[in-house]
């Protein structure tokens, strides 16, 4: 059979892509929908509540779980864990596509895309958090883009563009490291402003300091959670030095997330106690924040420690997809659920079908683009050309 | 919930019970390192 029969055979109408391409189809219609006739025709967003979903979970959740790419590059060009080289071009990867489509989701909350460049041309706000946030996420996405560049362009064969992107790893990952410590903690910050809205479970003045290290907890539990679901999808696309290095980086990445898991317990212990927000602990908000802590702070902690231990590599998969999902719960509690917390029931937030539509429409594009990309460029190989330079 | 007349009062309050869980938490460190390494020269060797 010909090269061209096979290419002829090949069904198009897989599981995979008919579901994708349903929620596409959805998203499209939405963002026709929110852009045409505005916010107020698509999400259940009020003055009340002016963040909902897009910003508590496409931008907050997204920010955290892309913190891959500098938690991996960091531990490897700056820590010297060559080691675990392997994982930096799928980590790095996963941060650019995530910072990419928090910038697109922000379009569909702030609306106007034309707009977007005006804080940088029209007016500096240097006292505002927001703004920090924004020029960082801006500075870093493109720090992302140029720490990318060099697989793009090993894809595409351009030699010397990709020798001089190579030549400027380190001082990119510096660049990074920066700008994460900077915006991962003003997200944080952001809530600062508003002591009263914010449940004082949840309220405390280390809130940038919760944000940045539970960034570096996301980033660990991403790259074992992204190492796990990549080694399934695509077995095929990896190399030996990948399949070689998985276990043992699985086990230090545990082993770091166990260590920061337990660190982040202990800060948070000290920002209740601080606060001597202890009796609140018995309410049904407390209950909450109890099940965030010791479901989805100290077990984790404990059930990567177990399996540091025993090396027990399943254990370790399972558990970074508990704390990943630790991360999702902690930013949508702060950003929404103990979030004006005192208003009547009816007035609180809950998101509409079309808000939920569009968050999935963007993981979606992320998952899509994330296996385009590493279908075909070395992400989980190395390049033969390039061998030498790598390491 | 305890009474606190001044923020004197409050502050002395909540660094105690601050400073007393950064006492316990070193030592308890120290144990979950040694609980975290303990089977690492069992695999090595």
């Amino acid at each position: 059979m010909s090269e061209s029969d096979v290419k002829q055979e090949k069904n198009w109408f897989t599981p995979f892509n008919l579901i994708t391409g349903v929620i596409i189809i959805a998203g499209i219609i939405v963002t026709i929908v929110r852009f045409s006739r505005g916010l107020a025709s698509v999400s259940n967003l009020s003055d009340y509540n002016p963040w909902g979903i897009w910003i508590g979970f496409d931008l907050m959740v997204g920010v955290a779980l892309a913190a891959g790419g500098y938690v991996t590059s960091s531990a490897v060009y700056l820590f010297g864990m060559k080691k675990y080289h392997s994982a930096v071009r799928p980590a790095i990867l996963t941060g650019f596509l995530g910072y990419f489509f928090v910038v697109i989701a922000l379009h569909y909350d702030i609306g106007r895309p034309w707009r977007l460049p005006y804080p940088f041309i029209m007016g500096w706000g240097t006292t505002s958090l927001l703004f920090e946030v924004g020029l960082c996420v801006a500075l870093y996405l493109t720090v992302l883009f140029l720490e990318f560049s060099p697989a793009a362009l090993e894809w595409l064969g351009y030699k010397r563009t990709r020798n001089l992107a190579h030549r400027l790893t380190i001082v990119l990952t510096i660049f990074g490291v920066v700008l994460s410590t900077l915006h991962q903690s003003s997200l944080g910050a952001l809530f600062l402003a508003a002591p009263s809205k914010l449940h004082p479970l949840w309220y405390s003045p280390y809130l940038p300091t919760y944000f940045f290290v539970s960034s570096v907890i996301a980033g660990l539990s991403m790259v074992i959670f992204e190492g796990a679901l990549s080694h399934k999808a695509f077995h095929n696309k990896m190399g030996k030095v990948y399949l070689e290095e998985h276990d043992s980086l699985a086990f230090g990445f545990a082993r770091a997330a166990s260590l920061v898991l337990a660190g982040y317990f202990t800060i948070k212990m000290v920002g209740l106690a601080a606060g001597n927000n202890w009796h609140l602990l018995t309410t049904g908000y407390g209950f909450w924040y109890l099940f965030e802590i010791i479901g989805f702070v100290l077990l984790p902690c404990f059930l990567y420690a177990v399996g540091v231990r025993d090396k027990n590599l399943p254990i370790i998969k399972w558990t970074s997809a508990l704390a990943v999902s630790g991360i999702v719960l902690n930013r949508l509690n702060v950003s929404i659920i103990a979030f004006n917390w005192h208003l009547p029931k009816a007035e609180r937030y809950f998101p509409s079908f079309m808000e939920i539509i569009i968050t999935v429409f963007m993981v979606t594009l992320i998952v899509i683009c994330f296996r385009f990309i590493v279908t075909r460029m070395p992400i989980f190989y190395e390049h033969p050309d390039y061998h030498q330079d790598n390491h | 919930m305890d009474e606190f007349h001044t923020l004197q009062e409050f502050l002395l309050h909540s660094e105690s019970v601050v400073y007393i869980i950064m006492g316990l938490s070193l030592p308890l460190f120290l144990w979950f390192w040694s609980f975290l390494t303990g089977r690492d020269k069992e695999f090595r060797k």
